[in-house]
């Protein structure tokens, strides 16, 4: 072990000492250490300096930080909102399948498309940065009648690509 | 005894002069600010008592092993009255919670930590983000193991990896140097 590796050691060791990771033997030892050993009781000073002063840096500019250093969090969160809306569109598709008399276009329905896409989006942007640690994720599957109206909307259209009056009541906002 | 008198100044001086060190020291011994200031306090009138024993040449360490004697006396004198000793995190509240206000005032200045801060965000993603969970969230290493879906050796390694870089940084040197 050269020298570097033996002080990043000591180092590792007062770290862990001052984070209280240490077990009640392991503390006496590295104590009975720090008695003797004036060198270690600089590698406690660095250890508590530095880990003060990365625990008071500023919570909002913390979470700054964490967004571009924590993909795994965001990530778990998203990876459940892909496969949820993956679920969904899933079933959006069987019932456009289901609900069309005719055998399905060559082409995917656009509209469709945009709608579901809309929905994926809506589902991924709700994401909140406030979320806590013990936030757990429950996947919603409530599919709103708009989006199971708006699936159907090409089949309703007329010739001159407008829609029903009876199709859109007035006043009616549709959440994207 | 001029001798005597002489070593006494010696201690006395070096009490000063190490301050901050001693403080800081005796923080994470302690891991508990309210007793920073009872330990240094004590360790001060011990070392004054037996400054005729000092070998000027070596008084820094043995202001340390007093510190450090007088650490665990207090927390021995503390876990008697029944308060629990946590991890640094947990037993030094954030700024804003502590009624006291900042307590690191005492061990860190400004100018460290909007130097720590730029080295922070100069490391990796998954160092960054482990040491902001265990130093600022307060989460355990077996928690922060879990949330990143990562083994607890490897979360153990980075944030080893992410101190030691933290500690190489130039200007974390050169504070330190300082």
């Amino acid at each position: 072990m050269t020298t570097t590796d033996h002080n990043d050691e000591q180092f590792w060791q007062a770290c862990l000492y001052v984070m209280g990771e240490l077990s009640e033997a392991q503390q006496e030892q590295f104590e009975d250490q720090l008695a003797c050993d004036p060198e270690l009781c600089d590698f406690v000073i660095e250890a508590t300096q530095l880990m003060a002063c990365a625990q008071t840096v500023d919570p909002v500019l913390s979470r700054q930080l964490v967004p571009q250093s924590a993909p795994a969090e965001a990530g778990t969160r998203i990876g459940r909102s892909l496969a949820s809306a993956a679920a969904l569109a899933a079933c959006l598709a069987l019932l456009f399948v289901v609900t069309r008399p005719v055998t399905p276009p060559a082409t995917a329905d656009p509209d469709a498309e945009v709608l579901v896409d809309a929905w994926l989006s809506n589902g991924l942007e709700f994401e909140s940065t406030e979320a806590t640690e013990d936030e757990e994720f429950t996947p919603e599957i409530d599919v709103p009648e708009w989006i199971i109206a708006g699936v159907s909307l090409a089949e309703l259209e007329l010739d001159d690509g407008s829609m029903p009056d009876d199709v859109m009541p007035d006043g009616e906002d549709m959440e994207l | 005894m001029p001798q005597v008198a002489e070593k006494r100044r010696i201690v006395e001086q070096a009490c000063v002069d190490f301050e901050r060190d001693l403080r800081t020291f005796l923080a994470g011994v302690t891991r508990d600010f309210h007793l920073v200031d009872d330990a240094y306090q004590r360790m001060v009138v011990k070392a004054i008592e037996a400054a005729e024993s000092v070998n000027p040449e070596t008084v820094r360490g043995w202001l340390f092993r007093i510190a450090l004697n007088e650490a665990r006396e207090l927390q021995r004198e503390s876990a008697r009255q029944g308060r629990l000793k946590e991890g640094f995190r947990t037993s030094m509240p954030l700024p804003t919670e502590s009624p006291e206000g900042d307590g690191y005032a005492q061990i860190v200045s400004e100018e460290e930590k909007v130097i720590v801060l730029r080295a922070l965000g100069r490391l990796d993603a998954e160092y960054q983000e482990v040491v902001v969970r265990r130093l600022q969230k307060g989460q355990t290493f077996a928690t922060i193991s879990e949330e990143m879906g990562r083994p607890l050796g490897t979360v153990l390694t980075w944030m080893r990896r992410a101190l030691i870089q933290l500690r190489e940084t130039a200007e974390i040197r050169q504070l330190t140097n300082e």
